[in-house]
């Protein structure tokens, strides 16, 4: 984008969202690996019943806790609201259990201030190395879910569920998420077609801990997501 | 009049009386639950009645024709339902959206 600057890449006012939500310990540490970059970053504490709200007291970040737990969608839209409110430039979707790299953040940052594009996405799919990492069971879902989410949001993406994003100021005004649950991710695609966002994928290592593994979505919830965002799509 | 046909009109003026005093604001949906209200007494006191209508569109029994709109009518309240849970939740967002962002603690330091 136009406002690129040659320090850029360890501006403040690139601004991380993560939204938690009862991952007080793993967040802490995704987060001090996260301190040497100098973003700037946002945690929207999604009503936690742990010890979120403590343990991240004494860490440099943004703190914003909804009072009761509304979902993983809402708690992104509230953190960029926040983020473009203090006048963030960019605004990437992270996510507190520390599967997407912070290495990644700068890969995905660069097409967008090279004005490549308007929203760039990570894709474990793009690089054959970063899909050796993906577990066989989820591979499967995975490509399911690229295929329903190429019908219904008509973008065509190699990885459709995929929760690291990148967007300039300008995009993230366009985008408003009202899903508040899990279905945000084809809502957000569609969004960005609405938009007529131009919308790149770039490659991205996805670190599946035994943490991550636990605590992700379950494939049974997989069917959950897909009425929703059919309801969602009649109603 | 047998006695369910007693009982039945004494229920549905029952739950027409909670209605209108106490749920239904607007006119229309008044007019509407009365008019339905007056038919359920219509076809409760000559039940052959629906069995001709049914007949004449191809049902067998009244039963089964009050069966079938009975289907279309949980159907249609259920989507209304969730159409209003929804916009409930909207509003929820929206104020616990509020909340945290009034809320919301800066760094202490300039990270």
């Amino acid at each position: 984008m136009e406002h690129a600057a040659p320090d850029c890449a360890h501006s403040p006012l690139v601004f991380l969202v993560i939204p938690a939500y009862n991952e007080g310990r793993v967040l802490a540490s995704t987060i001090r690996g996260l301190l040497p970059y100098g973003y700037s970053i946002v945690v929207v504490d999604d009503g936690s019943s742990d010890d979120t709200a403590a343990i991240l007291r004494d860490l440099p970040v943004h703190y914003l806790r909804h009072p009761v737990n509304l979902g993983q969608g809402a708690a992104l839209q509230t953190g960029m609201d926040y983020a473009l409110a203090q006048g963030a430039e960019y605004l990437v979707h992270f996510d507190a259990d520390g599967q997407h790299p912070a290495e990644g953040i700068q890969g995905l940052l660069e097409p967008l201030r090279r004005g490549e594009c308007d929203v760039a996405v990570g894709s474990r799919f793009l690089d054959a190395e970063n899909v050796k990492l993906i577990p066989r069971s989820r591979r499967i879902l995975l490509r399911g879910a690229v295929v329903i989410s190429g019908i219904l949001t008509r973008l065509w993406l190699s990885d459709a569920h995929n929760g690291f994003r990148a967007l300039p100021r300008a995009a993230a005004q366009k985008i408003r998420l009202r899903e508040n649950g899990f279905a945000h991710a084809t809502e957000f695609l569609d969004a960005v077609r609405r938009a007529r966002l131009r919308l790149r994928e770039v490659p991205v290592a996805i670190r599946y801990t035994d943490y991550s593994q636990a605590k992700g979505q379950p494939a049974s919830n997989s069917v959950n997501i897909l009425i929703d965002v059919l309801l969602r799509k009649v109603l | 009049m047998l006695p369910i046909q007693a009982i039945l009109i004494a229920l549905l003026l029952l739950i027409g009386g909670i209605y209108l005093t106490a749920l239904a604001s607007r006119l229309v949906s008044r007019l509407a639950l009365l008019s339905l209200l007056g038919l359920g007494v219509v076809f409760v006191v000559s039940p052959d009645l629906t069995t001709r209508i049914a007949n004449s569109v191809g049902v067998g029994r009244g039963t089964d024709l009050l069966l079938y709109l009975f289907c279309l009518a949980s159907v249609t309240v259920f989507l209304k339902l969730y159409k209003k849970s929804r916009a409930v939740e909207e509003k929820l967002t929206e104020v616990a959206r509020q909340v945290a962002l009034q809320g919301a603690r800066a760094p202490h330091r300039e990270a």
